[in-house]
């Protein structure tokens, strides 16, 4: 390894990045989330506020529940409901393409479509298509004879509608990665299994699972994270809407920020976030590095 | 190793690259709407500026997607073509305007010289750090003609302390439009009569609205009896209007700097019951999605034979391609309060160049090229244009509708309502939205809702220093 300031010197491009665009903007965020920022009163903080910002967001509003926690909690439906069917869908389609089916490759390109078009074309389409009045889904139920429903209008399916969508988006990414994961199996140990007579099962349950353990956990783990930061196909389908039926957190944060131009209690909102995500993944992580 | 192409190929190729470059410009050339010769009835001299000017310079003018800046690019190119400037507009979706702006004059770049911003704003925007320029001591009355703007357009544009920061660009309230052909129908008529007593006619009163509403809630039918703005982001304005009706106000008298909360009275609990039996009764059962552009469409398909909508974005149903019943549409004032959503051009006061900017908005809303917005597909914003033939013939495609539009749009600014203008309004705005959105989802009672926002915004209001 270089001694001295040679190597130095070659680390410094890398270093001002850091520093400019992620330490910086950190420690500028963490700054903003102790004061009263308000943009439409000033360019620069107001004063310091403590921790007023950070309790501002479990007491606010007084009736009903804190609208953090409730954005939150509803994230984290969220969450579980999408990563979970994404990494199901996934797997199973990694699984039955990875056998020597006809059309193999024609349905692995099918099945890859979805990822490659831009989030916010995913949901725009998403939107038409979940459209009362001109959307194919209400189209398709009126031509069988089934009651149509207000998929993005009705509290109760906004959020599940909005899930089926970021499923269909990403459920791609999964297959792709549990598919590469699959194919650089060894094949002798499955043939080790197919010798001793193993079912099907059985080879899933004791060769496929375990082997695939530290893949799906890593995917997971970027499932998770990706999902908590869900912001575009709110953004182009609901708005937050019905009522706060698909409030997330980040478009809590962001209506916070942009809404309100209140950037302290945004930037509280954000590092409180933050440092829930980095608590409760960081187990996940060390599992998915140990073994 | 690469085949070398021939001389006459490489000719072949790049007369034929030429050709369809030359056809591409000539179709988009060609396509664009291009103004009639027919010039407004009001003449005023073109532009004080003497001719280049202002060579060399440049300005950014931020503007929301919109025929109005469909007009205002057309317009700034006559003007840089006569003054040597060099304009380049800047077209954003309206949150995004709103929020990109915020952060240029907060971070005082001096990005902008020209931004479009609605009345709501006028005192967001100033009078603290990024203040705007006042407009009282620099605008040319003969050349801009302001007492020609609708009085209210004027008095929204001017801030709580007396500055005037906008020059009007487009005139814009909600307004009522209903279907023509079903309230001349025989049978609709007679059936109204039978079921309500009185002569089947534009809603004048909410209790008109509501009667008129649910006789037209028919969902075998597919036909939804009235259609509103009533997504989450927009609560306080869809329902301010029910508000007002009953005699409520959000604030006391915030055009006199009194910002005491009085949400929590007898009006706001009417409105809030009346909201909510029209999501019962006389709605789309998707209602609480719909922003601007849905309801235009629920319209132009037919599903609500009735809605409540704003005056500019009414020539797109008047167009054949839009909807099939383009010729039925008619106008009302809303029947129970419209809100006011005026734009004007602010310029700030670090803009670079603040004198050609305002010379160029000067040019650009003088009473001569009034009709050209409404070319483009906009609405008119001057008292003189309900009369004047020239617009007339042109507006929302020109047909006989043109003349009920132009009076009704105008007429509504008369019952409007504007939203309180205070620096934080947006920040007040944001949590009194989510709190209806909570009241009329049923997930807090009205009772609880209301006394909710009466407290939140009491908090707000001593926490900022208004009360």
């Amino acid at each position: 390894m270089p001694q001295g300031r040679p190597y130095l010197f070659f680390l410094l491009p890398c270093l001002v990045f850091l520093v400019g665009l992620a330490a910086f903007p950190t420690a500028f965020l963490f700054y903003m989330s102790f004061t009263d920022y308000l943009l439409t009163r000033g360019p620069y903080p107001q004063g310091f506020a403590g921790l007023a910002n950070y309790l501002w967001l479990f007491t606010s509003p007084s009736e009903g529940g804190s609208y953090w926690v409730y954005s939150f909690t509803l994230t984290a439906e969220y969450v579980v409901g999408t990563v979970a069917a994404e990494y199901l869908l996934g797997l199973g389609f990694a699984l039955l393409l990875r056998s020597q089916i006809r059309g193999k490759n024609v349905l692995r390109v099918l099945v890859t479509i979805p990822i490659v078009a831009a989030p916010v074309v995913a949901g725009l389409s998403w939107r038409y298509m979940y459209d009362s009045s001109i959307g194919i889904i209400n189209w398709t139920l009126r031509s069988l004879n089934l009651p149509t429903r207000a998929w993005l209008g009705d509290p109760a399916l906004a959020l599940p509608s909005v899930m089926i969508a970021s499923v269909w988006e990403w459920t791609p990414f999964v297959f792709l990665v549990m598919l590469a994961g699959l194919e650089s199996m060894p094949k002798d140990l499955y043939e080790a299994a197919d010798i001793d007579g193993c079912s099907a099962w059985q080879k899933f349950r004791y060769l496929t699972s375990p082997l695939l353990f530290q893949l799906s956990v890593i995917t997971l783990l970027f499932r998770i994270m990706e999902e908590f930061k869900t912001f575009d196909i709110i953004a182009v389908t609901t708005l937050g809407g019905p009522g706060l039926s698909t409030t997330t957190i980040s478009w809590y944060i962001y209506s916070i920020a942009f809404s309100r131009f209140d950037m302290g209690k945004a930037a509280a909102a954000g590092l409180l976030l933050l440092a829930i995500l980095t608590i409760a993944i960081t187990p996940l992580t060390r599992r998915a590095f140990k073994r | 190793m690469s085949e070398k192409i021939s001389r006459r190929r490489y000719l072949k190729y790049a007369v034929g690259g030429v050709a369809a470059i030359a056809a591409a410009a000539g179709g988009y050339y060609f396509t664009q709407p291009s103004p009639s010769t027919t010039t407004s009835a009001t003449t005023v001299p073109a532009t004080t500026v003497p001719a280049l000017q202002y060579s060399g310079i440049s300005t950014t003018f931020y503007c929301m997607a919109s025929p109005t800046t469909d007009a205002a690019k057309k317009l700034s190119k006559d003007f840089d073509a006569m003054t040597g400037l060099d304009t380049h507009v800047l077209e954003l979706d309206w949150s995004e305007l709103v929020a990109k702006a915020m952060m240029e004059l907060t971070g005082r770049t001096g990005a902008i010289d020209v931004c479009v911003f609605d009345e709501v704003q006028t005192d967001m925007y100033g009078p603290y750090a990024h203040e705007l320029r006042d407009f009282s001591d620099i605008a040319d009355p003969k050349l801009l003609a302001m007492d020609d703007f609708s009085p209210p357009i004027v008095k929204l544009l001017t801030t709580t302390g007396g500055r005037l920061v906008g020059i009007p660009s487009m005139c814009d309230s909600t307004m009522l439009v209903y279907r023509k052909d079903l309230f001349e129908d025989e049978k609709n008529k007679r059936d109204f009569v039978k079921q309500f007593g009185y002569e089947l006619h534009p809603p004048q009163n909410g209790d008109e609205f509501k009667d008129i509403a649910k006789f037209f809630q028919r969902p075998k039918e597919n036909m939804y009896g009235m259609s509103d703005n009533w997504s989450t982001p927009y609560m306080v304005r869809s329902t301010g209007g029910w508000l007002r009706a009953h005699g409520g106000n959000w604030f006391e008298d915030w055009q006199k700097g009194d910002l005491t909360p009085t949400i929590d009275t007898d009006p706001m609990r009417m409105a809030m019951k009346d909201c909510i039996w029209f999501l019962e009764n006389a709605t789309p059962p998707d209602i609480l999605s719909f922003d601007n552009a849905l309801v235009t469409q629920q319209l132009a398909t037919g599903r609500s034979p009735m809605g409540i909508t704003w005056f500019s974005s009414m020539p797109d149903l008047h167009k054949p391609e839009f909807s099939k019943y383009y010729e039925q549409f008619r106008y009302g004032v809303h029947p129970l309060s419209g809100n006011t959503g005026h734009m004007g051009w602010f310029i700030p006061k670090d803009s670079k160049h603040a004198e050609a900017a305002y010379k160029l908005v000067e040019w650009i809303c003088s009473p001569q090229n009034q009709l050209t917005f409404v070319q483009f597909g906009g609405t008119p914003f001057r008292t003189s244009s309900i009369s004047d033939p020239n617009i007339l013939k042109v507006l929302a495609g020109g047909g006989p509708w043109a003349p009920n539009l132009a009076e009704m749009g105008l007429k509504n600014l008369d019952t409007a309502w504007s939203c309180p203008h205070f620096t934080e309004y947006f920040g007040w705005e944001d949590f009194a939205c989510k709190w209806i959105a909570r009241i009329l989802g049923k997930s807090v009672s009205i009772d609880e809702g209301i006394k909710g926002l009466q407290k939140e915004t009491e908090d707000f209001m001593k926490k900022l220093g208004y009360i």
